[in-house]
């Protein structure tokens, strides 16, 4: 599958880029939520992963902005966060987003996984 | 109207009378000066100073003699000559006879509202003049008693002032907090019990403080500058002062002569706003620390995951593989730390309480105090059997670690500290046993007071076993201490056991 990274975490990206990459998935990143904007109507990526807290525009903030435009095609968005306790689980499902991840992750490949499964 | 050119020998009378203050120096003055007369043979004075205060001066065998009176004198103010009724007061009074009599009733200003008489005092003089000589006499005596009203008048201003001045010190010395007036040489004029119960005479600095100059913060330099009140705290031994100083000036655009100085004592307030201050402090590093937790937990996932990417790339059991498992254990332990300083620094902790293991919470405590327990001797024993408790976890870990924390502190280099879980019948009980310098008997009731600690200001609120006591009961706990000064001490909580499911 296509996969977009938005992480502000430079560290978090590239693990999570190679960890998609060695399991066959083509993977590429952005460095806040602009680029990841840019990058996400351009590539039209199956899968996005998606940080919350980012300078600038927050994760939730550019769901809202690109809310037609992952209506309007097969795209699954999966948030991650280390601000388990701002940001509730029920929320995230609401605002567009299919699953919610607290960092640090139990496992970086528990992450390729979950997304596979959301694909299927 | 005859006027009469006064003798050489009233002036003088009238020059000495000016000079006394006192009833009894005015009597004898009078009885030595009048007794020369021809034809009297004795004076006596009757004086009031309040209602029940009537006293009678007179001459008993060549004494003075002075004598409280139960009865009051006649009240009309005219002179007379031979009044029984006089008479008859008076022979009571001397317990004697009295024969020819003289009545000079003097009406003396008192600023004592109190006398009620109008008539408070009066001079009776006993004689022996003849109905014709009556007249020459009574107009000689004029002169000379007519002026005793004066005398008797400063006589008792005096004697009203000298009771006021008691009554003004007695005030003075009734207040509570010390007051010092002072000259601008900062020696003492004049000071209430307070400041001082000795009566010695010295500069305030001194006699206040036992110093040899001025107090450090001292405000008097800058009211002899400016001629203005100043106030500024200054330290006598390890209470703290607040000190008003008021200049007073003879003329308002004149140098300060005096200084009043007024001390507040308020080293308790002081020390009460340095622990509120304290637990601020504690309360932002608390808030600080969440922060700083939350912001790790984002390059610490990528640490943990980058070395999980790499770990799955290398050979099993080669070096590389090993090395990256270190990394991985490391970043694990960075995540167990950040995870602990989250709940301990929790600002809302949650209102819910859970079913948690202690060993678990005890673990996580510990996890925090890893350094101060590096340089001493810990054991830690956990009990095997299943040992839960209702509590909410945020305030539970910061209990324990209280306990452990307060031990360590407590405890020298390589001494020991044993940490026990275990578990009595329905009961869960955790202990933290000390070989530090342990609690004194005479302390031991007010540790859990509220602000009570025996650390250095700024190493402690005192809030610590107050709050750990409350937070613990609140659980349907408490907390017992045993110790022994310059042994050791033992803190034990004891926990109903709770049902469920950790």
């Amino acid at each position: 599958m296509k996969v977009l990274i938005i992480d502000d975490e430079s560290s978090v990206r590239r693990a999570l880029q190679r960890a998609f990459t060695s399991r066959g998935h083509q993977a590429s990143v952005a460095i806040d939520a602009i680029e990841g904007e840019s990058l996400w109507l351009v590539e039209k990526p199956e899968m996005v992963i998606l940080d919350v807290l980012m300078p600038k525009m927050t994760g939730p903030q550019l769901l809202e902005k690109l809310k037609d435009f992952i209506k309007n095609y097969p795209v699954k968005v999966i948030l991650i966060s280390a601000y388990s306790g701002e940001f509730d689980t029920k929320q995230s499902l609401s605002k567009g987003a299919n699953l919610f991840i607290e960092k640090p992750f139990e496992n970086i490949f528990s992450v390729v996984d979950k997304a596979e499964e959301l694909i299927i | 109207m005859e006027i009469v050119k006064p003798s050489k020998k009233i002036i003088n009378y009238l020059d000495k009378l000016t000079g006394l203050s006192d009833v009894e120096q005015i009597y004898k003055f009078i009885y030595q000066e009048l007794s020369s007369f021809k034809k009297i043979r004795n004076i006596s004075l009757c004086f009031s100073t309040s209602v029940n205060n009537n006293l009678i001066y007179y001459k008993e065998k060549s004494r003075v003699c002075a004598k409280q009176l139960d009865r009051l004198w006649s009240s009309d103010t005219n002179m007379r000559l031979d009044n029984l009724e006089d008479s008859k007061f008076l022979a009571n009074c001397l317990k004697r006879p009295v024969g020819q009599l003289l009545s000079f009733p003097l009406v003396v200003n008192q600023l004592n509202e109190k006398v009620s008489s109008s008539v408070p005092a009066v001079i009776y003089i006993e004689h022996i003049a003849s109905k014709t000589e009556q007249d020459e006499l009574i107009k000689e005596l004029i002169s000379y008693i007519q002026p005793v009203q004066f005398a008797l008048e400063r006589a008792f201003l005096q004697a009203f002032m000298h009771s006021a001045s008691i009554e003004w010190q007695n005030t003075f010395d009734g207040l509570k907090d010390p007051i010092c007036i002072i000259d601008k040489n900062y020696n003492s004029l004049r000071s209430n019990k307070s400041f001082s119960k000795s009566a010695e005479k010295s500069q305030c600095y001194k006699v206040f403080a036992g110093l040899n100059g001025p107090c450090r913060g001292c405000p008097v330099g800058e009211v002899l500058e400016t001629g203005k009140y100043q106030m500024s705290v200054i330290k006598k031994g390890s209470d703290t002062f607040e000190v008003h100083s008021y200049p007073i000036k003879i003329n308002n655009d004149e140098a300060v002569t005096t200084i009043v100085s007024h001390y507040i004592n308020i080293t308790k307030k002081q020390d009460l706003l340095g622990k509120m201050l304290q637990s601020e402090k504690l309360a932002v590093i608390g808030h600080l620390a969440g922060n700083i937790a939350h912001e790790l937990n984002n390059p610490l996932t990528g640490i943990k995951s980058l070395t999980e990417v790499l770990s799955a790339e290398v050979e099993g059991g080669s070096q590389i593989h090993q090395d990256l498992n270190e990394v991985h254990k490391a970043a694990l332990r960075c995540q167990n730390i950040i995870k602990s300083l989250m709940l301990f620094s929790s600002e809302n902790p949650s209102a819910n309480k859970k079913v948690l293991s202690i060993n678990e919470q005890v673990k996580i405590s510990l996890t925090l105090l890893k350094s101060a327990m590096r340089s001493l001797n810990v054991k830690v024993n956990l009990t095997e059997e299943t040992a839960n408790v209702l509590v909410v976890p945020e305030l539970f870990i910061q209990v324990l670690f209280n306990l452990v924390q307060n031990a360590c502190q407590a405890t020298p280099e390589s001494g020991n500290i044993e940490i026990t879980t275990l578990v009595e019948g329905n009961t869960v009980v955790f202990k933290v046993k000390d070989s530090g310098c342990g609690i004194a008997k005479e302390i031991m009731s007010e540790i859990f007071n509220p602000f009570f600690t025996t650390k250095q200001k700024n190493q402690g609120t005192g809030l610590g076993l107050s709050m750990s006591q409350g937070v613990v009961e609140s659980f349907g706990g408490k907390i017992i201490v045993n110790s022994t000064e310059g042994v050791g001490s033992e803190f034990i909580i004891r926990l109903p056991k709770a049902l469920g499911e950790a």
